[in-house]
């Protein structure tokens, strides 16, 4: 897959947590954000919400909210 | 099952296959995502959207991704894209009974390649070198603008092989 940008609830400049992500790890409510230089972050609490393979990006939600969904 | 119908079912296998090992190439994995199955559902929408059935059935379920032991024409050429192609003939009196391709380029290019190899077999080299990148195209119903390059470079590579193919003669 290309690299992926992954935002925070929405596509929006100020929601962009990271720029070219090669890996989401996901593991009990924790997600794991790696990019390719090395950047790495950590957010409690969120669920992947979404994952466009074609425009390549990721929306990260509140864990809560997609089970409500 | 009717024809149609089994070719739509074992192309829906395809496109989850696909769709998995799209998000695990990130790190989301079946046993390890809770929402790994609705993901893998968006995944197969988009895809859907983007291409056309037969450019999936084509880069999913090619048989002509493999090398020809001796070719009578071969070619490899890297496109601006860094995506690499190889071609490869076998001839017998100015048909082409045999071809196939090899890619470390993405589905796109795996798309291309696999319909290049199709449409040639069997075909005369008079009639394949006018191929064009539209041809391509077309018989693949189209490809997303910035994979267009894609058909480019097979055909691009199926005339070197042709040249290749002319200069052993």
């Amino acid at each position: 897959m290309c690299l992926s940008k992954v935002y925070l609830k929405k596509i929006d400049p100020e929601s962009l947590v990271l720029e070219e992500v090669f890996r989401i790890a996901e593991d009990n409510g924790t997600i794991l954000v790696r990019s390719i230089f090395g950047e790495e972050k950590k957010l409690e609490g969120y669920s992947i919400g979404e994952v466009n393979m074609v425009d390549n990006y990721v929306i990260l939600m509140d864990a809560g909210d997609i089970k409500n969904a | 099952m009717g024809e149609k119908q089994k070719v739509s079912a074992e192309l829906s296998i395809s496109l989850e296959q696909w769709a998995e090992e799209s998000l695990e190439s990130i790190g989301i994995f079946k046993n390890k995502s809770p929402e790994f199955e609705r993901l893998q559902k968006q995944v197969i929408r988009q895809l859907r959207t983007v291409y056309s059935d037969k450019a999936i059935d084509i880069f999913l379920r090619t048989k002509d991704n493999r090398k020809i032991e001796l070719p009578d024409g071969f070619a490899k050429v890297t496109g601006p894209c860094g995506d690499t192609m190889q071609i490869f003939l076998k001839m017998d009196n100015g048909v082409i009974v045999d071809s196939s391709f090899q890619t470390d380029g993405c589905k796109p290019s795996v798309a291309s390649g696999g319909m290049v190899a199709e449409m040639i077999k069997g075909k005369n080299i008079d009639e394949v070198r006018k191929y064009t990148q539209q041809d391509v195209l077309d018989s693949l119903g189209g490809l997303p603008e910035e994979n267009k390059h894609c058909a480019l470079l097979a055909i691009n590579t199926l005339k070197e092989a042709i040249e290749n193919f002319n200069k052993k003669k």
